[in-house]
């Protein structure tokens, strides 16, 4: 069996026709299993899938294989990794194309907001628990003690190392799990993301008591 | 279009690729987490890459083994038993349940540039595919068969612009038993 490495070589480097047929019908067999397990996860509708699959065909084939040329010059990643991104994005283009852009479901300010409260709750756990504000209420000492430790927060993740907030967006933005962070971010297990998020938490929580934020009271 | 609007606003493939991979510099790597930690899109997309890498398929390799001990234990049986009559149905069995499904014709179809393409939708259990294209006096242009649900066209069939042809496929879903599609027409765009 060739590698993916090789055949993708033995296309982009076929001088004739024939050579250059037979080559993209190795390729073709080699990576179609990946490429509509990608079509169909994009949309569940079969002819769909199916037409988005057909496009991604084209689309790889399209200006003498320019887009796989693109990979090898760069050449950082496997090329199965590389093959699924791009095939995503194709999909994606294919889908917008046919049915229009997808609309944002809501404001992405409030969520933001609600993720920042999570966080700060989460933060000031430690600080004071059992004293703190529910940010609901319409206390003007609570919206006041809301509204600093909002903007601490905020000011102290912009100082936070770009590694560190990552994991802090998808930890607490994205509701990820510490296994799947893991695997997107390469920590070796989810013990290593619980121990480093622990450790960020630890600052930030330092730097907002520095701050002055050490009570739930203003 | 591209596969992006993206460049300048996204990530490159190849940055998202190697990310995943755990390839790039001290550099970039700071560089696209910092990032990803801002972009939605982004971090949508690495969350898929790595879902669909962790779900894909096994390679279709793993099934020809399958299949020729399939085929090996059912050549074993046969001959283990060489008394029966074999014409005869067997009266333990209920009727064999013909409910495959036939191929579907996805492209070409309808009127099209030249197709360099030929893709048709997958048959449960069919290991094999045969691609026959007509043209319109009912002549033979092509016939192949391969594994998968699609085919490129070779450079030495050429369709003339304004053109008709047909063509169908039959998927292999037993020894000797074929299940054909739609005998589909499609005609070369003769601008």
């Amino acid at each position: 069996m060739h590698s993916p490495a090789s055949e993708l070589s033995a296309l982009l480097d076929a001088r004739d026709g024939p050579a250059r047929d037979a080559a993209w019908r190795s390729f073709v067999e080699t990576h179609s299993r990946l490429l509509l397990h990608t079509a169909r996860s994009m949309d569940r509708d079969y002819d769909a899938a199916m037409d988005a699959y057909a496009y991604l065909l084209e689309q790889l084939q399209h200006d003498d294989y320019r887009r796989l040329r693109a990979y090898v010059s760069d050449g950082r990643s496997k090329f199965t990794t590389w093959l699924v991104v791009v095939a995503r994005r194709l999909c994606l283009d294919h889908l917008r194309h046919r049915y229009g852009r997808e609309q944002n479901s809501g404001p992405r300010g409030s969520e933001t907001r609600e993720v920042r409260h999570r966080l700060a709750d989460f933060l000031t756990e430690e600080i004071d628990s059992a004293d703190l504000p529910d940010a609901g209420t319409g206390d003007p000492h609570t919206q006041l003690r809301a509204a600093e430790l909002s903007r601490s927060l905020a000011v102290e993740l912009r100082r936070v190392e770009p590694r560190d907030r990552l994991l802090l967006t998808l930890r607490f933005e994205d509701d990820l799990s510490a296994r799947e962070i893991a695997r997107l971010m390469g920590f070796p297990t989810p013990f290593h993301v619980y121990r480093r998020l622990a450790g960020v938490l630890g600052q930030l929580r330092a730097a907002l008591t520095r701050r002055g934020v050490q009570d739930s009271e203003p | 279009m591209d596969a992006r609007e993206h460049s300048g606003m996204h990530l490159e493939p190849g940055d998202v690729a190697a990310y995943f991979d755990g390839a790039l510099s001290p550099s970039d790597r700071s560089r696209v987490e910092l990032h990803l930690a801002e972009c939605d899109a982004c971090r949508d997309e690495l969350r898929d890459v790595a879902r669909l890498l962790r779900t894909r398929p096994n390679r279709r390799t793993w099934y020809v083994p399958i299949g020729v001990a399939a085929a090996a234990a059912a050549a074993v049986l046969l001959f283990v038993y060489p008394g029966r009559d074999r014409t005869a149905a067997p009266t333990y069995r209920e009727p064999v349940v013909t409910t495959t499904v036939a191929p579907v014709i996805v492209a070409p179809r309808g009127t099209v540039e030249v197709p360099r393409t030929f893709v048709w939708t997958a048959v449960p259990r069919a290991d094999l595919y045969r691609l026959t294209l007509f043209d319109d006096t009912g002549h033979a242009l092509w016939d192949t068969q391969v594994a998968d649900t699609s085919v490129s066209l070779p450079a030495s069939i050429r369709l003339r612009q304004g053109g008709s042809y047909f063509w169908k496929i039959e998927a292999q879903t037993g020894w000797n038993r074929w299940v054909s599609s739609e005998l589909i027409r499609f005609s070369v765009d003769s601008r």
